[in-house]
């Protein structure tokens, strides 16, 4: 049985910022049924998640002096990015009209 | 000079006794690659000049008397692990051309010894796999039998050691990904403990769960190694702060009355009768040494796969959203910003990438997350409490690394499923946090070789190598 649909699939590539062709959709419903039918195992055990037991709290004795130090040097941080000629910024499309 | 057959130590003591020097150690290493490495396909990228300049520098620091444990020392280094100036892919087009500008912690150490990279080694694209099939670029082939994957997914790691290319490389490991290519190709390969070693600079998987380690022809290399690639930095909040130590420390101590646990589950039906004879006939080996057997259970062994694969793919899912083509990375076409991120990512990314995206963005959806992710975050909890129940009875475990030997190239492409579950034995391990050493222990009637994890308790791995250690020299 299908554990997930179009609809469902489609909702989670939307949050993963990816999208299918029709053939790879029918694919991917498959596949995603198959591994989320194999990760309902863990239905059949009945336990709770104890928040206290992983110590969640931040040990702020261990938090670095917030001294200021050098910066990377801009030219290093751009050298993988779409600069567009203009050399200290990111060119992208625009986001909004 | 056969590779396979030597250390780190004696390496060393050959380059500061003038025997050999650091240029021709490199030059044996790059003799070795083309004769062998069309074959295998262990590397992405291979440094040859920048190789060439590290041994120049490295034998003016020998020649002067002032060598560290590595100077001179050739290695191979997975290309999930930044190396500033030399491109690190992480064996996808999304990362095809990135080069980038800085240098992981563990490679800052390994120059401040002057090392000599030899090559960045194939993977699983993204660290995503356990055959090495899936990178971008290439498949990469067992170098004991080629028709076979290497494992995964630091194949090229392991690859390049057991095919005598370099003495030691570097890996990652989130489930299994340095002990499991390791078992298939018959080196040694070490998991250190969550936090043993700096995440920084190494390409985040799942940032709960990865470690760097490494691969090399004995325990004791491993131990050598990791000396200088672990302790804790500032720059990776999740690394611990302990004093220095030597991991090759206990080497030679008896391991006279050390219990070693052997939890029934790891020996069941899913791991091959010739994979729990070998291990089984390793245990009596360490018996025979004086070693204790001890019997237990791990009943949640089951729900380990499922709950690492939920935690590691929705820790990934959030890891990888950074890949929009924006700042670095390939980027797509589109009339818009949605658009653009959108080509980007689909064009970048391959089918596992993109099915583990998937798996993630699912177990933290709003009405699934409770059900998936803090499931599989109790069943972490419970793991975690069955290994410190087992190290009341024992000082380590000992299990099959694989339930297979390396398989056939080809045999598992189409079974994303069947991928999974062959993690079953290494990837509690993860979830635990523990450090784990895989050795081998024998072949099977193919030949393949056979590995044994030696498993410890945090922070333990001084033991774990005195123990795989005491095998390995009462074994050859």
């Amino acid at each position: 049985m299908a554990k997930i649909d179009k609809a469902a699939l489609d909702h989670i590539a939307e949050l993963s910022k990816l999208s299918f062709t029709d053939e790879e959709t029918e694919k991917m419903i498959d596949q995603m049924s198959n591994i989320i039918t194999f990760m309902d195992t863990i239905r059949e055990i009945d336990i709770q998640y104890d928040d206290a037991k992983d110590n969640n709290q931040i040990s702020y004795a261990r938090l670095r002096e917030d001294k200021a130090g050098e910066s990377f040097p801009t030219e290093k941080l751009l050298q993988n990015a779409h600069t567009g000629g203009d050399g200290d910024c990111y060119v992208l499309p625009k986001m909004m009209e | 000079m056969d590779m396979k057959k030597t250390t780190l130590s004696a390496l060393r003591k050959s380059l500061d006794e003038k025997q050999i020097s650091a240029q021709e150690l490199c030059g044996e290493c790059y003799r070795a690659i083309e004769s062998g490495e069309e074959s295998i396909g262990a590397f992405i990228t291979l440094t040859k000049e920048e190789a060439k300049k590290a041994a120049e520098k490295a034998q003016t620091r020998i020649d002067s008397g002032e060598s560290d444990f590595l100077t001179g020392i050739p290695l191979a280094i997975k290309d999930n692990i930044c190396t500033d100036g030399i491109k690190t892919t992480c064996a996808s087009k999304m990362l095809e051309n990135f080069v980038p500008p800085y240098d992981a912690t563990v490679i800052e150490k390994l120059k401040g010894q002057d090392y000599v990279l030899i090559g960045k080694t194939n993977m699983d694209e993204f660290a995503m796999g356990g055959a090495t099939q899936t990178s971008y670029f290439k498949r990469s082939h067992n170098p004991v039998d080629t028709s076979r994957v290497p494992g995964g997914s630091s194949g090229g790691s392991a690859a390049a050691v057991a095919a005598g290319f370099v003495p030691a490389s570097l890996g990652s490991d989130t489930g299994g990904s340095i002990r499991q290519p390791a078992s298939f190709c018959g080196v040694a390969g070490l998991k250190p403990t969550y936090g043993r070693v700096s995440r920084y600079g190494l390409v985040a998987f799942g940032s709960s769960l990865d470690q760097i380690g490494p691969l090399a022809n004995t325990a004791a290399d491993c131990g050598a190694l990791l000396n200088v690639i672990a302790g804790g930095d500032e720059r990776d909040a999740t690394s611990a702060k302990l004093p220095k130590e030597d991991f090759t420390g206990k080497i030679g101590q008896s391991i006279n009355g050390m219990k070693i646990a052997l939890p029934k589950e790891f020996y069941g039906e899913a791991t091959d009768a010739e994979v729990k004879e070998a291990v089984m006939k390793a245990a009596k080996e360490l018996e025979a040494l004086g070693a204790v057997l001890v019997s237990c259970e791990m009943p949640s062994l089951k729900y380990g796969i499922p709950a690492y694969y939920l935690i590691a793919c929705a820790e990934a899912a959030s890891n990888l959203s950074r890949f929009d083509g924006i700042k670095y990375g390939l980027r797509g076409e589109g009339k818009s910003y949605g658009e653009m991120i959108l080509d980007s990512r689909n064009r970048g990314f391959g089918e596992e990438v993109k099915r583990r995206i998937l798996l993630g963005n699912y177990a933290l959806s709003s009405g699934y997350f409770d059900a998936y992710y803090r499931k599989a975050c109790a069943l972490r909890q419970r793991i975690k409490a069955e290994y410190e129940a087992i190290f009341e009875l024992a000082d380590v475990i000992l299990t099959p690394t694989a339930p297979t030997v390396a398989f056939k190239i080809g045999s598992d492409d189409n079974d994303p499923v069947k991928m999974f579950t062959a993690d079953m034995l290494t990837v509690p391990v993860n979830i635990a946090g523990l450090p784990a050493i895989s050795v081998p222990c024998g072949r099977n009637g193919d030949n393949m070789p056979i590995g044994m994890s030696i498993v410890g308790r945090r922070f333990d791995e001084s033991t774990l190598i005195q123990m795989a250690d005491a095998y390995e020299k009462e074994h050859n």
